[in-house]
């Protein structure tokens, strides 16, 4: 499947990743599945394509927010559907983008 | 088979050849030395095969003890670097309770604590992957899971939600107890590299 879209988090979102809700403060998981990732994964869906996601180049994610973003994506469209339209990258980090893949198939009730 | 290596084979070989030749020269044309004429083949070939276990064998395993040791020595540093970098995560929150403040550029300080022990933990996996391969999957499976569930204790509670102003005496405890146990877990992975 092609990639056709991408997120950079330190570009489109913040090099600082906060909690998991908006409540808890700025840059949420809450904030950043609502208004950027869930529409871009809505739309590659709909395209049958896939959207590239690089984490690289932040301060670091809390598992919070890790759990409050793609957690929550996965526990709403299913792990296999997050995992056929998201590509990760990380070339800083592979535990970062083992830690992501992980939450996503075993996403934590929160 | 890298240049060393080549020299060594070649040398040896060399040695081999020249020896051979002067143990012909010796038997055949020199009276240097007297055989026995019903000395067998056999009892020759014993004698040479003795000497050369003799010299080689304790070469070979002192370059081996040697060699492992350095190579331990530079996994247990890889593993003192981790211990040192979560000391300065324990070093913010016991900062933050005798402070009774945390602020966000803390936080921010303790993410990039953790992201720069992952870069040291990879470090660690690749290392441990290329020296000891068959061990290295649960020794890092191991250490994965219990610097996760650390990780998961400091980032995926209250200390990141930004109403989280002090550190109090509990928060300060608790913490203290989970530090503990990944700097246990990790002294103890020092002991498994030893053993290996």
């Amino acid at each position: 499947m092609e990639i056709k879209d991408k997120i950079v988090i330190e570009i489109d979102f913040t090099t600082t990743p906060g909690a998991r809700y908006r409540t808890d403060g700025d840059f949420s998981g809450e904030q950043f599945l609502e208004e950027i990732l869930l529409p871009k994964f809505e739309k590659a869906v709909a395209g049958n394509y896939k959207l590239l996601i690089d984490l690289d180049k932040v301060w670091g994610y809390p598992s919070s927010f890790v759990s409050g973003s793609f957690g929550k994506l996965s526990l709403a469209k299913s792990s296999e559907l997050v995992l056929k339209h998201i590509e990760f990258k990380s070339d800083d980090n592979p535990i970062r983008l083992e830690k992501v893949i992980n939450e996503i198939k075993s996403p934590r009730k929160k | 088979m890298s240049r060393k290596q080549k020299t060594i084979v070649l040398l040896i070989t060399s040695v081999i050849f020249i020896g051979g030749l002067c143990i012909g020269l010796l038997w055949k044309d020199l009276p240097l030395i007297k055989f026995n004429p019903e000395l067998k083949l056999y009892e020759i070939a014993n004698l040479l095969l003795t000497l050369t276990i003799g010299i080689t064998i304790p070469l070979l395993v002192k370059k081996w003890i040697e060699d492992n040791r350095s190579i331990k020595t530079s996994l247990v540093d890889e593993i003192k670097n981790i211990i040192s970098t979560l000391g300065k995560i324990k070093a913010i929150i016991t900062s933050g309770h005798n402070d009774a403040s945390i602020s966000k550029e803390n936080k921010d300080e303790i993410n990039y604590l953790f992201h720069e022990t992952e870069l040291q933990i990879n470090s660690l996996n690749e290392q441990l992957k290329i020296a000891f391969k068959s061990e290295s999957k649960k020794i890092m499976e191991d250490l994965k899971k219990n610097y996760h569930s650390y990780k998961d204790y400091l980032t995926d509670g209250e200390l990141m939600i930004s109403s989280f102003i002090k550190v109090d005496d509990r928060f300060y405890r608790e913490h203290n107890t989970e530090s503990a146990k990944i700097e246990t877990h990790l002294k103890t992975v020092i002991h498994q590299i030893h053993k290996l």
